[in-house]
């Protein structure tokens, strides 16, 4: 009998629930700040410092908040600008990371292996033991407050992990195809344009969302390289509402609504893309 | 259409230089079918890569035409290669893939259709030129690999088990019509199998090879009843050819081959003039054995095998000696049956205990 009392702790349906319920956990954990950040935005402005549990939830939708953050500031222009810098960033990756990972997957030369290594291990490197010299070079080169050195900067960033994701997409497809492409008298360019990435799509899909949201979301480089209120990107020009203001529960809540805005172009992204991610990220651990 | 000849062929892989092709020198000649036979692992993909240009040897030469083409890039030697799972590209619908070697050589458009039409006319692909290999069976894929390889109006054909993918009943049926296409497009094909039914019905030629040496380069007939030595006899043929290892000794007229436990009546000393106690292992074919009642040798059956058209019995011949013998369907042979036996001395095969190569004893 005593066994049998606590036999429903192993029912398959308890175990079902309470993975689900880690699950829930989890997921409220990782999405409560955001979560705030849009109920605040749409909140009464006096209520916005309520900790109050009947004012969670906006009792009516407001978007004053939202009227006033657009109005006073070019929240639209440096929304363009990030998506801007965000396409640069992305299409220069996967144009560099796409035969950079071929030559990394598939072809056999000198220093690969090494390559490859130095390659990933740029990740170790905090980039604000970076951020000094870089502005220094790029100040020298006359090239701060240019779009083109802030897309190459990110591209910095993003190429080592796309050229991973993909190389190792790579892998996953099988060499005969690659192999067959010569013998069909195909040179190894065009191997690469006509055979492999045209079956890597989902790969270079999942690196390039990848690419383009780490574009979006950098703050750091983009704060220090850009000076003009005109150029600023989205992140930045979030940070710059508080520059020269009170932190009143206006300012605050304008502040909500214009994250919530620069938010969404990632968020639709993400949303549109997140099946090639999962696939992407997943190809080369599964193939085995 | 084209000759192909190796020369003293080695390649090895890997930084432990595991030696895959050892010192194999081959001569094809143009309008052959020559098949690479031998068991997996053996070098007989590595051969025909290499012959491709997708691997390039250590050392030799490899010839096209009496060109040594060793540093020329698979691109330009003009060798389609159709792979063990088809390699068709998966993006590209059937037409495209039949044409894709024609695009790469930058033909027209038009020309490229016209010609696509015409290889899916002679492969029966006509109505499936605007699907995609996903949508095709294995057979059908077959014949789009084939197709590409076609099209190309190639010197001679690279296939590296083309077949092993198929079911039973559809390998045979492509075997037929791959002997029937290479008579057609009088071309030189290059076939690599580990099956020694599609090696000796198909080849002209048939090239043996194991560990990457090759053993035996000889037609089909020659390759079954005179192997050059003991891995080849036994790899030929089924039922296996039965191997006894002893000494040969006379007994009166007749040559006997005895071991600790056994003495085998061979045949007259006419037939099979043995010197007194040679070493040698004795191979015989299980269709070589005669059941009659004035046989000297003894069998008890213990397994039979009937297909059929054939009846094969297995039995302990000594503790230590299984024999399989090929008996008359008509006898209806069942275990626990006693059989007396004679060998036919003209279909003896003896080889070298120590190297296993053949030595020639029959007058």
């Amino acid at each position: 009998m005593a066994i049998n009392s606590i036999g429903w702790l192993q029912s398959p349906g308890f175990r079902k629930s309470y993975f689900t319920l880690l699950g829930l956990i989890a997921m409220l954990l990782v999405i409560f700040p955001f979560l705030w950040i849009v109920l605040s935005s749409l909140r009464g402005v006096d209520d916005f410092f309520s900790l109050e549990l009947s004012n969670a939830l906006p009792q009516a939708l407001d978007l004053t908040s939202y009227k006033l953050a657009l109005g006073r500031s070019q929240l639209v222009r440096w929304t363009a600008n990030s998506l801007f810098i965000a396409t640069g960033t992305t299409l220069l990756s996967l144009s560099v990371s796409a035969p950079a990972a071929f030559a990394i997957a598939r072809l056999r030369f000198k220093g690969r292996r090494a390559g490859a290594v130095i390659l990933i291990s740029s990740y170790a490197i905090p980039s604000i033991m970076l951020a000094i010299p870089v502005f220094v070079l790029l100040t020298t080169l006359r090239l701060n407050n240019s779009y083109f050195a802030l897309i190459l900067l990110h591209a910095t960033f993003t190429i080592p992990f796309t050229t991973w994701v993909l190389q190792d997409f790579y892998h996953s497809i099988p060499a005969d195809l690659e192999e067959a492409g010569y013998i069909d008298g195909a040179s190894l360019r065009q191997v690469l344009w006509r055979i492999i990435l045209p079956l890597s799509v989902p790969g270079l899909l999942a690196a390039g969302a990848y690419a383009f949201i780490l574009s979006w979301t950098e703050f750091l480089f983009a704060f220090l390289l850009v000076q003009s209120n005109d150029a600023f990107t989205a992140p930045v020009g979030v940070h710059a509402f508080f520059t020269g203001r009170n932190a009143t529960e206006s300012v605050m809540a304008q502040l909500m609504a214009a994250s919530v805005v620069v938010s969404l172009p990632s968020v639709v992204i993400f949303g549109y893309f997140q099946r090639y991610l999962v696939s992407g990220f997943l190809t080369g651990a599964v193939k085995g | 259409m084209a000759s192909i000849s190796l020369s003293h062929i080695t390649k090895s892989f890997g930084r432990r230089k595991v030696i895959a092709v050892n010192d194999v020198t081959l001569e094809i000649p143009s309008d052959h079918f020559v098949v690479l036979l031998g068991p997996s692992g053996c070098g007989k993909s590595t051969t025909l890569r290499m012959i491709a240009g997708l691997e390039k040897p250590d050392q030799g030469e490899i010839r096209i035409n009496d060109r040594v083409v060793n540093d020329v890039p698979p691109q330009r030697r003009n060798l389609p290669f159709v792979f063990q799972n088809y390699a068709l590209y998966p993006h590209m619908s059937v037409a495209n893939n039949i044409g894709f070697p024609l695009k790469m050589q930058g033909v027209s458009r038009t020309e490229i259709q016209r010609r696509v039409a015409g290889v899916g006319q002679t492969l029966g692909l006509g109505e499936l030129l605007e699907r995609y290999p996903a949508q095709l069976s294995g057979g059908e894929r077959q014949r789009v690999a084939l197709g590409r390889a076609i099209i190309r109006d190639p010197d001679a054909f690279l296939l590296d088990e083309p077949l092993s993918n198929l079911d039973a009943q559809l390998r045979g049926d492509m075997r037929l019509e791959l002997a029937q296409l290479q008579k057609r497009l009088r071309a030189t094909f290059i076939f690599v199998t580990h099956d020694q039914v599609e090696a000796m019905t198909l080849a002209d030629k048939i090239a043996i090879m194991r560990d990457g040496v090759l053993h035996q380069y000889a037609n089909p007939d020659e390759i079954y009843h005179q192997p050059a030595d003991r891995f080849v006899a036994g790899f030929i043929g089924s039922p296996m050819m039965n191997f006894i290892e002893g000494k040969l000794e006379r007994e009166g007229l007749n040559a006997v081959l005895k071991t600790s436990d056994l003495s085998l009546t061979l045949g007259p000393i006419v037939d099979i003039p043995v010197s007194q106690g040679q070493d040698v292992v004795l191979g015989i074919r299980p269709e070589h054995f005669l059941i009659s009642p004035e046989g000297n040798n003894k069998l008890m059956v213990e397994i039979v095998e009937t297909l059929g058209s054939q009846t094969f019995v297995y039995g302990n011949l000594t503790e230590r000696q299984r024999l399989s013998i090929e008996v008359d369907p008509a006898l209806r042979a069942a275990a626990g049956d006693c059989f007396k036996f004679e060998v036919n001395p003209k279909f003896l095969h003896f080889f070298s205990t120590e190297t296993g190569q053949r030595i020639a004893i029959h007058s």
